[in-house]
């Protein structure tokens, strides 16, 4: 008789087994689209992939996502709604809380991202290129930045906040 | 009669999956295990001899998740103490992993495993008469365990004691000519030698066995980087950020960013000189490295395992 028990999942394999459910990219490069261009891109490319990956981690990583991007609004809204009052030379320092916060969500979920790829290759999986993705994002978060900058400061950096850094 | 069978059937798989770990075959172990654990999830061995298989595929999370489900089923079973003495071992706790270790000669003093245990803890430690002691203690319980051996011969390595070392490699081989472990303590003393060529055969027939030997995998970065210094710069990079917490890890690295970013600014404001484009360059570098390098070690493995001829005897 054959055994019909269900199959012994260990606890860092996701429920629904490994193997890719998307475009599935090295976690470095949403990384580097985030230190390129802004916190909202690059994040929500890095909960595509946790999920595309199937990560074991992935409600953790989504809440840091969350976290990362609601946190980015609130220091981006609190820096710009203080800019009068911010000497010009202090102001770019002053938005490097708002870097801060974002590579600090998008390092804890990267490293999340790592080990569950480490699996996902390990069993088979594939991994594609991600420098072009990182290159439209990139653009993309740079064309809706820009476009923002003059009319809502707050919400453009955090599609680009290069453009007020330097 | 069912349950007869059953149980059988789970100690087949049991000395199948040992049998698989002890050659190096991890996935097919783990593929045994989860096969006894899908008929009977209350198996303890089979928890904690899955534990052991993680620890060695550095799934560190699944590994204590692994070795708890064991203790509750079998609070007393020594597999499951050597198993969480070996995870506080992989997270370099050495004071935590020895009384793991303990814990589980109490229960059974005539385990070796926990004994051998001890010695790694010690070794860790730079403790080496008492690794030695110990080492030599679960040698006693069981003479011709290679991996006990080859501990002895790390210890006399550690204590620049070469004969010795190469007479323990030279013994676990005689017993096991394709042991992984030994295979490495004896490629470390040719590198030492400055025989490359050899020491890069041993890391191949580790490697062949297991393609994720860590200490293979090390040995063939330290052949490579004797040529390529920014290969051991990553090395040592990466293997000091693998023993820290993930908070820290992430601290370092947003430090370095933000800190990076802001000479960036006060060189653009005047308040910084020149050099701060060395040190963008300088983090340039870092993420190229940090970039390339696993790629490069994992090519370096493929490259080895690939081209090495290995000799007759091997």
């Amino acid at each position: 008789m054959a055994n019909t028990s269900p199959e012994y999942r260990i606890v860092d394999e996701p429920p629904g087994g490994i193997g890719a459910r998307g475009y599935v990219v090295n976690p470095g490069w949403p990384l580097i689209a985030i230190a390129l261009s802004g916190a909202v891109p690059g994040l929500l490319w890095l909960a595509y992939n946790a999920y595309a990956i199937n990560s074991a981690t992935r409600d953790r990583e989504f809440i840091f996502v969350i976290f990362g991007i609601l946190g980015a609004a609130v220091i981006s809204g609190g820096v710009f709604a203080l800019a009068d009052v911010i000497p010009s030379q202090t102001f770019p320092y002053v938005l490097l809380i708002l870097v801060t916060w974002k590579m600090m969500a998008a390092y804890f979920v990267h490293l999340d991202q790592e080990r569950s790829l480490e699996l996902f290759e390990y069993y088979g999986g594939r991994v594609r290129g991600g420098f072009l993705p990182m290159i439209a994002i990139d653009i993309v978060g740079r064309i809706i930045g820009l476009s923002l900058a003059e009319t809502l400061p707050a919400v453009s950096a955090l599609f680009y906040d290069r453009n007020f850094l330097w | 009669m069912i349950e007869t069978s059953s149980g059988n059937r789970s100690e087949a798989l049991i000395a199948l999956a040992r049998r698989q770990m002890a050659q190096g075959d991890l996935a097919g172990a783990v593929g045994t295990l989860r096969k006894v654990l899908s008929s009977d999830p209350e198996d303890a061995l089979a928890h904690a001899l899955l534990a052991l298989c993680l620890l060695d595929q550095r799934r560190l999370r699944a590994a204590a998740h692994e070795v708890q489900l064991a203790l509750v089923q079998e609070p007393e079973l020594p597999l499951a103490h050597f198993a969480l003495g070996m995870l506080a071992l992989a997270r370099q706790d050495t004071r935590q992993a020895e009384g793991h270790f303990r814990d589980g000669l109490e229960i059974d003093p005539q385990d070796q495993t926990n004994a051998w245990g001890l010695a790694r803890a010690y070794l860790l430690r730079k403790d080496y008469d008492r690794a030695l002691e110990w080492v030599e203690r679960a040698l006693e319980l069981d003479p011709e365990w290679t991996m006990a051996m080859v501990s002895k011969g790390q210890i006399h390595l550690e204590r620049n004691e070469i004969d010795q070392a190469r007479h323990q490699a030279e013994q676990a081989l005689n017993l096991d000519p394709e042991d992984a472990e030994a295979c490495v303590l004896m490629g470390n003393l040719h590198f030492l030698r400055n025989d490359d060529e050899t020491a890069r055969q041993l890391a191949a027939v580790a490697l062949s066995r297991n393609p994720q030997d860590g200490a293979a995998v090390e040995l063939i970065v330290k052949i490579r980087s004797r040529r390529n210094p920014f290969l051991r710069l990553w090395w040592h990079y990466a293997s000091w950020m693998q023993r820290r917490r993930q908070s820290i890890q992430v601290l370092v690295l947003v430090i370095a960013y933000v800190g990076l970013n802001a000479l960036m600014i006060g060189r653009l404001q005047g308040h910084t000189g020149p050099w701060v484009w060395w040190a963008a360059g300088a983090w340039l570098l870092f993420c190229v490295l940090t970039w390339a390098a696993p790629a490069m070690v994992g090519r370096a493995v493929e490259k080895e395992l690939a081209a090495s001829e290995l000799k007759p005897e091997y």
